[in-house]
């Protein structure tokens, strides 16, 4: 059984049609990498999965619960799902501590030393155990994304989404980031991932997904679409970013 | 990097000297000992030749005699000192009754959804139309008027209503300035928060405020500011507090200097309270400066 399953997902901001039927399935322990040109609707996508932002038409179910139905506890999905975006967004005037445990204390009612306690452990196997009293704006670009990373983590979600987490970063930077994402995947934790990173893409991805028109018009493992994509589309956006360099 | 004071410092020493931190009388740019004893010379002269313009005019001394008697400065002050303690006291209970009301508004005027629509309507309304009525008609509405209606229960005492024109017709105000302070904070802020699975109250309690109202704090000290002299407005109720006890004094001897003893009082305050807010802003600004945008 999926994950995480949509159909028909449509999603407008005004006039822009963005998501115009979107249908995928995720299996428990599977990553499915977001692939598609800038604009095409992945972050959409991913705000739209934890009900950040409202569809328009369409369905999404998660664990077997329709979460877009009628008189669904938003929060309490939410709490079960990590999001990480492209620029951290950590709470400037929090700790570091604080950004990993605020979800733990007030949403999820834990204990101030419950929660410092699984933070902490977070904190450490990312490789920020010196930074935990440290602000935000005191670190760098790839230690406020693990810290992110973190913070979406702390809740034990089911389910991570990631949005181009590494966009943001300088080049030297990426390698830190990628690996924490990498070992995730090794865990077996579910996750959806917008991505640049091709070739981070074909390394960690059970599946992939090209989004195109509002619509994902290609998927299917790695080899597949990276090696012979079938859609004219997806064969004209990777050999684009070829020629960028990107692959 | 130069600066015209011909100093043999190096770039490092200007750089800490223009990064040094506001004194209390911070009144902006002054580089070097040449420019102070600038300031210095033209400050007594200007204020030398005013109070000279002032003490030969024609009629200074009837008007010393009217406004600066130290006789009835003297006789005036106890009462006027005791009037002016009551204002520190609205003034004190104030600063509490507004801001706390001015965030209750701020928060409901910011509350998403069409579930809120009614709570962001009423909040709005009351902002607009409080904005609307002079403070001073609004503290003679509620003051004479409320009592005059001789509601059961309700407090009679002007003072209680002229406290509480001040802290509704104040709060409209400060709820704006919260306002912007809570619009001041990104979008990306309250989207991290809510997607922890954080209510909207909690999302606004422990991500937004923090950094709205550090972004207000020196809008809302010149709020105080104000706030500090306006309590004198009360004594149009007959609420005995300097301003009042003055003109009781005026009208028993048709002496002013009451009144110059009450504005000395005034100042007393009002003087380091500026001050105090000049040097926030400045602080505030360059640490801003240093640190950068978040
Ligand atoms: N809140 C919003 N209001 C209006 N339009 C929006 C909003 N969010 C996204 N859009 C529009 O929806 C479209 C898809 O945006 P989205 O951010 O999902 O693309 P993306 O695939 O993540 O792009 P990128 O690779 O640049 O991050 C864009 O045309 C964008 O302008
Ligand atoms: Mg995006």
């Amino acid at each position: 059984m999926a994950m995480v399953r949509l159909d028909k997902v449509e999603k407008s901001y005004g006039d822009t049609h963005v998501l115009r039927g979107i249908d995928l399935a995720v299996g428990e322990h599977e990553v499915v990498c977001l692939i598609g040109s800038s604009g095409c609707g992945k972050s959409t996508l991913l705000r739209t999965i934890n009900l950040l932002d409202p569809i328009d038409g369409g369905t999404i179910t998660f664990a077997g619960q329709e979460i877009t139905a009628r008189g669904v506890d938003a929060n309490a999905i939410r709490r079960r799902m990590g999001i990480v975006f492209q620029s951290f967004n950590l709470f400037p005037h929090l700790r570091v501590i604080d950004n990993v445990t605020l979800g733990l204390r007030r949403a999820l009612g834990m204990k101030k030393a419950d929660a410092d306690e699984r933070a902490m452990t977070l904190l450490n196997q990312l490789g920020l155990g010196d930074q935990v009293d440290s602000y935000p704006n005191k670190l760098s670009g790839g230690q406020q994304q693990r810290v992110a990373i973190c913070r979406a983590l702390a809740a034990e979600p089911e389910l991570l989404l990631l949005d181009e987490v590494t966009s943001a970063l300088d080049p030297e930077l990426v390698g830190e980031v990628l690996s924490v994402v990498r070992r995730l995947a090794g865990e077996g934790m579910t996750m959806i991932l917008a991505t640049h990173e091709m070739a981070f893409a074909k390394e960690v991805a059970d599946n992939v997904a090209f989004l195109h028109g509002g619509v994902v018009h290609e998927q299917g493992p790695p080899e597949e679409i990276f090696g012979d994509p079938q859609t004219e589309r997806a064969q004209d956006f990777l050999r684009r970013l070829r020629e960028a360099r990107r692959i | 990097m130069s600066t015209p004071t011909g100093d043999t410092g190096n770039g490092d020493q200007q750089l800490g000297k223009s990064r040094r931190r506001p004194s209390w009388l911070w009144l902006g740019h002054q580089e070097g000992l040449r420019a102070s004893v600038i300031a210095v010379i033209s400050t007594v002269v200007v204020f030398g030749a005013l109070a000279l313009v002032v003490v030969n005019s024609p009629e200074w001394p009837r008007v010393r005699d009217q406004f600066f008697n130290p006789d009835d400065f003297k006789a005036s002050a106890p009462d006027v000192f005791g009037g002016f303690i009551l204002d520190m006291q609205m003034f004190v209970i104030s600063m509490v009754t507004i801001p706390t009301f001015a965030l209750l508004i701020a928060v409901m005027r910011s509350f998403r959804g069409p579930a809120f629509f009614p709570v962001r309507l009423l909040a709005t309304i009351y902002v607009d139309v409080l904005r609307g009525i002079p403070l001073i008609l609004l503290v003679l509405l509620l003051g004479f008027g409320v009592p005059a209606l001789q509601i059961a229960g309700t407090p009679g005492g002007a003072l209680f209503w002229g406290v509480t024109a001040l802290t509704l017709s104040y709060a409209a105000y400060t709820a704006e300035i919260y306002r912007s302070g809570i619009e001041s904070v990104p979008e990306s802020q309250r989207a991290s928060a809510r997607a922890m699975g954080l209510t909207q109250w909690q999302t606004m309690r422990y991500a937004i405020l923090p950094q709205a109202l550090r972004n207000v704090i020196p809008a809302l000290m010149n709020t105080v500011v104000s706030l500090q002299k306006d309590v004198a407005l009360l004594s149009i109720l007959g609420v005995r507090e300097a301003v009042r006890e003055a003109e009781i004094y005026t009208a028993r001897t048709f002496n002013y200097t009451s009144y110059v003893v009450a504005t000395l009082l005034f100042l007393a305050v009002s003087i380091p309270l500026v001050r105090l807010v000049d040097w926030y802003a400045v602080r505030d600004r360059m640490r801003r400066g240093s640190v950068g945008t978040y």
